[in-house]
């Protein structure tokens, strides 16, 4: 299908599945991000726009149900299912993963009591992310893909707020939002939830080595704040000993 | 003044035209002519208690230049107008979303908004913000959220969007005793404002 307009962006990210670029929507002033799935060419014509069309929708979907369900994450503002393109608010602020890398290459540069009060703060985001993925839960929304790359940390906006770059600014100014939604589902299943915390428990301790309390606080906040995690966490230690795939087929 | 105004991602050809009005005494006229299919009256007119944000306007405007422009698409409505009024739904039914959406006879406020190809020989700006300025009767305000927040009929807009989910974790939460942080007014707007516009992006899709 031709392109209507030539999309006037700059690409910010390019994944297997879709290029992001970062736009503005209606005003010059309001920043969007397009999320453009582009045509396979090695992929039979029909089948291409077919699948194309269902995850870009699944996406939409997917992401409208959590932000008016009151799960953060990008408000959906237009969506041409044919091309395969949504746009939608661009979030500011740094991905989690960045900003434990920044902080993890800071913290040697830093006295042992500066630590101790970043520490802190870390620990306040980690229990931030285990009631946010708590939240997504309880409104049985799947994301699919929790690793840190797609958990943002974005500025509360308040006057005299700074966009957060840095290790040093305040996360307690700081929300959690939960972004791509590509290979998320509505499903109210222990089984799906437990993967869904595997998943990013692999990322975890596979990106940050030093994380491993980090993560037991997300998962205690987790324990703490989503209404059916009994089950789920139950469900999560059985899944850490055979892997993600439950039927051992292909 | 009216505002005018072309759309990032549009052929910059493209121009809304738009302006707010409060104490409006012609509904009933507008309407009748809307009626009518008088091209003189072709504009859309919204029936600004349903509006949340200024965003809102604009991005049905944005959807109805879209869908004219795109061949794969088009119009579903007699004009790009009507498209705009059609584009505030969030369904497929266009007489409940010209009653719902458009202006009524005994509507006091509306929002106008005129579309134009402007490199068309026949476009002026001035004549066509004249006349946007003059055919509706009443106090033209600023067009932006602040003015348009005043009108707002929540109860409308919650029905209308079918938002009886809005926040419905927070409400769970609250349900099962726990105490939850009260939102400030603006992110309970903003809020209000993200639902309504994914809801009107997923209208294709439902």
């Amino acid at each position: 299908m031709p392109p209507l307009r030539l999309i006037d962006g700059t690409l910010v990210k390019q994944g297997a599945e879709a290029h992001v670029y970062k736009s503005t929507f209606l005003y010059p002033n309001v920043p969007c991000l397009i999320k453009v799935r582009p045509t396979k060419p090695y992929r039979h014509a029909t089948l291409d726009m077919r699948l194309t069309k269902h995850r870009c929708i699944s996406e939409a979907r997917l992401l409208n149900r959590c932000r008016s369900m009151g799960v953060l994450c990008p408000t959906v503002y237009f969506v041409d299912e044919k091309r395969g393109e949504i746009i939608m608010e661009w979030i500011e602020g740094p991905s989690v993963r960045d900003f434990l890398h920044n902080y993890i290459d800071d913290a040697s540069d830093h006295g042992k009591d500066e630590n101790k009060a970043i520490d802190v703060q870390l620990d306040a985001l980690m229990e931030n992310i285990g009631q946010t993925i708590g939240k997504l839960h309880d409104i049985d929304t799947i994301h699919g893909d929790l690793t840190t790359s797609n958990l943002m940390l974005k500025p509360r906006e308040s006057p005299g707020t700074q966009v957060l770059d840095t290790a040093d600014t305040s996360l307690a100014n700081s929300d959690v939002v939960l972004i791509d939604f590509g290979l998320g589902q509505v499903s109210s299943s222990d089984e799906d939830k437990a993967v869904d915390l595997y998943v990013l428990e692999r990322a975890f301790l596979s990106t940050h080595p030093r994380a491993t309390r980090l993560f037991d606080i997300i998962i205690d906040s987790y324990k703490r704040n989503c209404l059916g995690s009994s089950v789920v966490l139950r469900r999560l230690q059985e899944v850490r000993l055979r892997g993600r795939k439950k039927s051992m087929v292909g | 003044m009216p505002t005018t105004l072309s759309v990032p991602h549009l052929p910059s050809n493209y121009r809304l035209h738009i302006a707010l009005f409060t104490s409006v005494t012609n509904a009933a006229h507008l309407h009748s002519q809307l009626l009518a299919k008088n091209a003189e009256y072709e504009y859309a007119f919204i029936e600004p208690s349903i509006l949340v944000s200024h965003l809102q306007p604009i991005s049905a405007g944005f959807r109805a230049i879209h869908d004219l422009l795109d061949p794969d698409v088009g119009l579903r409505t007699p004009n790009v107008h009507s498209e705009t009024v059609f584009s505030l739904s969030p369904t497929h039914n266009i007489t409940d979303s010209y009653r719902r959406f458009g202006i009524s006879p005994s509507s006091t406020s509306v929002l106008a908004i005129k579309i134009l190809d402007t490199s068309l020989a026949s476009y002026s700006e001035s004549s066509t913000l004249e006349r946007l300025a003059s055919i509706v009767e009443g106090t033209e305000v600023n067009f932006d959220t602040k003015e348009i927040r005043k009108l707002t009929d929540l109860s409308k807009v919650k029905k209308y969007y079918k938002l009886k989910d809005l926040g419905y974790v927070d409400q769970l939460y609250k349900k099962k005793g726990r105490t939850i942080e009260e939102k400030s007014e603006e992110q309970a707007w903003r809020d209000l404002e993200g639902a309504v516009l994914g809801a009107m992006a997923l209208r294709s899709l439902v």
